[in-house]
């Protein structure tokens, strides 16, 4: 509880800007559900035949699940807000719709006849008679699809588009539940407060509910145009995957630019989604920057030309870099001095115990493993294929998420796990990595990637991010990220410290 | 000279077809200016459809239907509906309103001042019984179902349409808030001079209601007339029996008013000052027991003798109502 309520007090600005963000998601989706499916609906009544398809489609619409959705989206509109205000309108439409229909579809034919024969034109009837005996319907509608709006939303983050998914989300990658408990208490409690807010409304006059929109709508407007319109003209948007690592980086990153160039400024956008759906984002412009490791670009991101192994860590920076010239016209600064690959850990005292030192010594034990690795790793062939092919490794593997593999291997649940070799839990979980004496594993150096195009008209922007070449050891950065993971310092404080002490970074201070 | 007057509503072989099913078949008939006229027939006898093709709820497959001399096909629905007031069996008052709402409907649309409306509102309240401070602004299912129905009344006159359509507006509602409804349809339409057209299955009520009664069966109109010759000359059997079936169950409980309107009561009477009076709204019970004693009943209504009994003519009505 107290360790709840300390995670709150820090991340207490990031989470009033995650929840105005969700808030903004939210509400535009609503709204825009509301334009659309209301007057659909009520055009609907008069057209029975079809109204039937019309809910059937929603209904198909809303059986798509939201990762699939979101996913399907991407190519079409790329990231950020708009897709995920385009999904959530999707899955809102339904409620809103269906209730609209039947609360005046089910309206009382006799009523309808009185309105018909007292002379009431159509319009007039759906105003004075229609829509005021519907609208408690119409209303819990509104209020379902808010509910699961804001529900929702949290998956948003999966895309870019922010809000109080990304505590969530980050907090599952850093195994840290406070964090998850505070995005999902916020979201369940915006979900009520907003509900109740409708569903006083409802009751109350409709001159103060017709203000009270409009309030809103307008203060919406306001605040979201004067963030707009307080934003200079050169902005650039740097974005990093999940984890501690690229955190620190962009932090670097965003640093080094702002202190060479007083005129722009540089968004971050933390722990933004996976491998491909940041370069996508880099292609598409959704981003401008992104530190990316030299291996990962060869293996997940180029297509695959002549000999990619056995290379060792300059020879694959510069296929990875030529590569990504000629096929995406893509520019491959230059990279950091640390090399983060692969590996396999285990606990020293399961290591000691069997006598394990290499990859292949695992030969020995194959029916006592039981292994614990990422998805990732399990499906790459610089990964577990490429372990089991050129080891002549068969063991059983469990797939989890990156953090609870670690907690798994302390407990004891696994012995073998996969790592990545700045993991700062190698040290704190005191874990041994077995030596890869084949080679297997690419050495993988990071540095940041962006389009020829922007580095051009940037150039900088490239001078100052080429600071970083050659800098940042493996424990360096093996220690910064058990400074962000273990004691929970901040990433943009473990950056900072970092440059000043490197002489990178002038100590304004 | 009299000028023969143009009559309000006006069918002209008349036809309407549900699909493969004829609803109505050859329909001649004219309601005249002031007249309090009921349809009377089973269900399915083609009378509601009648009625709502005067407002064009229902549009005939073909001949013509004259609205003051105009054929309908040429007004304009709504401005002509909005010179028809309605009733419904269903009441359907509009629950998202207050009473006083519901009755200003069709004077908002007609662009009546506020004010007048108001004052409309009130008087019409007031006429009907119910304090207007207290029945103004409570909302309809906060009313009895005679309430309702009152307010339904007075929401289809409250604009003076000059013809007002009820279609079995009392149907459900219990025997003692029917005769209440039945009454002050009587003083409305007195008031107010309108034309009424007045749909019901209740044989009882069309003879008490009705200045002239068209009786319904199977989609024809068996028979137009005044409540004394239906009943008294019967143009066939069907309309005889639809009479009889009516008297049959309640003969006891028959008020002095039903013989009134259907001839049985004598204007005079030799040994008239001898009479005992008796109220139109006492039973046949009652009759039986003061004819036991003396020869002649005066039939007052509302303190004004309106005519005579005998035993002749009780037994008269008795012997001819249950053939």
């Amino acid at each position: 509880m107290t360790t709840l309520w300390n995670t709150f007090l820090d991340q207490r600005t990031e989470l009033l800007k995650a929840l105005w963000q969700h808030l903004q998601i939210s509400l535009t989706s609503l709204l825009i559900a509301i334009v659309i499916a209301v007057p659909l609906a009520i055009w609907a009544t008069h057209h029975k035949s079809v109204a039937e398809v019309l809910l059937q489609i929603t209904s198909v619409l809303q059986t798509i699940p939201s990762l699939a959705l979101l996913g399907l989206l991407i190519p079409l509109v790329g990231i950020g807000s708009v897709p995920a205000v385009i999904a959530l309108v999707i899955y809102a439409l339904l409620p809103i719709f269906q209730n609209t229909y039947v609360g005046i579809d089910e309206i009382d034919p006799s009523i309808e006849e009185a309105a018909d024969a007292f002379g009431m034109s159509r319009m007039r009837k759906l105003i004075k008679v229609e829509i005021p005996i519907a609208l408690p319907v119409i209303i819990s509608g509104i209020r379902t699809a808010l509910v699961l709006i804001v529900g929702t939303a949290t998956l948003a983050a999966l895309i870019g588009a922010g809000g109080l998914g990304n505590f969530i989300l980050l907090g599952i990658d850093q195994n840290d539940t406070s964090l998850i408990l505070i995005g999902a208490i916020t979201s369940a409690l915006l979900a009520i407060v907003l509900s109740t807010l409708i569903k006083v409304l409802q009751k109350a006059k409709l001159r103060t509910v017709i203000v009270t929109v409009a309030v809103i709508i307008i203060g919406f407007i306001g605040v979201s145009g004067y963030q707009a319109a307080a934003q200079p003209k050169e902005n650039i948007i740097i974005a990093g995957k999940l984890g501690s690592e690229p955190d620190i980086l962009i932090h670097m990153y965003k640093d080094l630019i702002v202190q060479d160039d007083k005129n722009v400024t540089v968004t971050l956008k933390s722990n933004f989604g996976t491998t491909s759906f940041l370069f996508n984002a880099l292609k598409s412009k959704s981003i401008d920057i992104y530190p990316e490791f030299s291996g990962t670009v060869l293996e997940s991101l180029v297509k695959k030309t002549g000999n990619t192994t056995n290379l060792n860590a300059h020879q694959t920076y510069v296929k990875a870099r030529d590569d990504l010239k000629s096929q995406d016209d893509i520019a491959y600064l230059k990279p950091m001095k640390y090399q983060n690959t692969f590996a396999v850990a285990v606990k020293k005292s399961f290591a000691d115990k069997y006598n394990l030192k290499t990859i292949g010594d695992l030969r020995k034990i194959e029916d006592k493993i039981n292994a614990g690795m990422t998805l990732e790793f399990m499906n790459r062939t610089d990964g577990l294929k490429g372990i089991k092919k050129k080891y002549g490794l068969d063991f059983k593997v469990n797939s989890m998420q990156a953090s609870l593999r670690y907690e798994a291997l302390q407990r004891g649940n696994i012995n073998v796990g996969d790592a990545y070799s700045t993991d700062s839990q190698i040290k704190q979980l005191n874990l041994v990595m077995l030596k890869d004496t084949k080679h297997v594993f690419p050495p993988y150096q990071g540095a940041p990637i962006m389009t020829e195009k922007f580095a051009a008209s940037h150039p900088e922007v490239v001078k100052s991010l080429n600071k970083l070449a050659g800098k940042i050891s493996d424990s360096d950065m093996q220690e910064m990220n058990y400074k962000v993971n273990v004691k929970k310092e901040s990433a943009a404080k473990v950056a900072k410290q970092y440059l000043i002490s490197h002489g990178l970074l002038r100590d304004d201070k | 000279m009299i000028k023969p007057k143009v009559p309000v509503i006006e069918f002209k072989n008349v036809r309407k077809e549900f699909g493969e099913n004829v609803a109505i078949h050859d329909l001649n008939l004219a309601i005249q200016p002031g007249e309090l006229f009921v349809l009377v027939g089973t269900s399915g006898s083609g009378k509601t459809t009648t009625l709502k093709m005067i407002n064009q709820l229902i549009t005939q497959t073909s001949g013509d239907i004259l609205f003051e001399g105009k054929k309908l096909k040429d007004i304009d629905t709504q401005s002509l509906r909005l010179d028809i007031g309605y009733v419904l069996q269903q009441i359907a008052l509009f629950p998202t309103m207050t009473v006083a709402q519901n009755v200003s409907v069709i004077p908002d649309m007609k662009k009546m001042p506020k004010k007048e409306t108001a004052k409309i509102v009130d008087d019409l309240l007031t006429q009907v019984g119910l304090d207007p401070d207290e029945y103004r602004d409570r909302m309809p299912d906060e009313l009895s179902g005679g309430e309702q129905q009152r307010i339904g009344i007075i929401r289809a006159i409250a604009a003076k349409p000059p013809v007002v359509l009820f279609d079995e507006p009392f149907s459900a509602l219990d025997p003692i808030v029917r005769t209440q409804l039945q009454d002050l349809v009587l003083d409305l339409h007195q008031k107010m001079h309108n034309t009424i057209v007045f749909v019901t299955h209740d044989m009882d009520e069309a003879l008490k209601l009705g200045d002239r009664i068209g009786v319904m069966s199977h989609g024809k109109l068996l028979q137009t007339d005044t409540p004394e010759n239906i009943v008294q000359h019967p143009a066939n059997q069907f309309v005889e029996n639809f009479f009889a079936s009516s008297v049959a169950k309640n003969m006891y409980e028959t008020p002095l008013a039903k013989l009134i309107k259907t001839g049985y009561v004598l204007k005079t009477i030799d040994n008239s000052e001898k009479a005992k009076e008796l109220e139109d709204t006492a039973t046949l019970e009652s009759a039986f027991m003061t004819l036991a004693e003396t020869d002649v009943i005066a039939v007052m209504h509302e303190h004004k003798k309106v005519g005579y009994l005998n035993r002749q003519q009780v037994m008269r009505y008795l012997s001819e109502v249950q053939r």
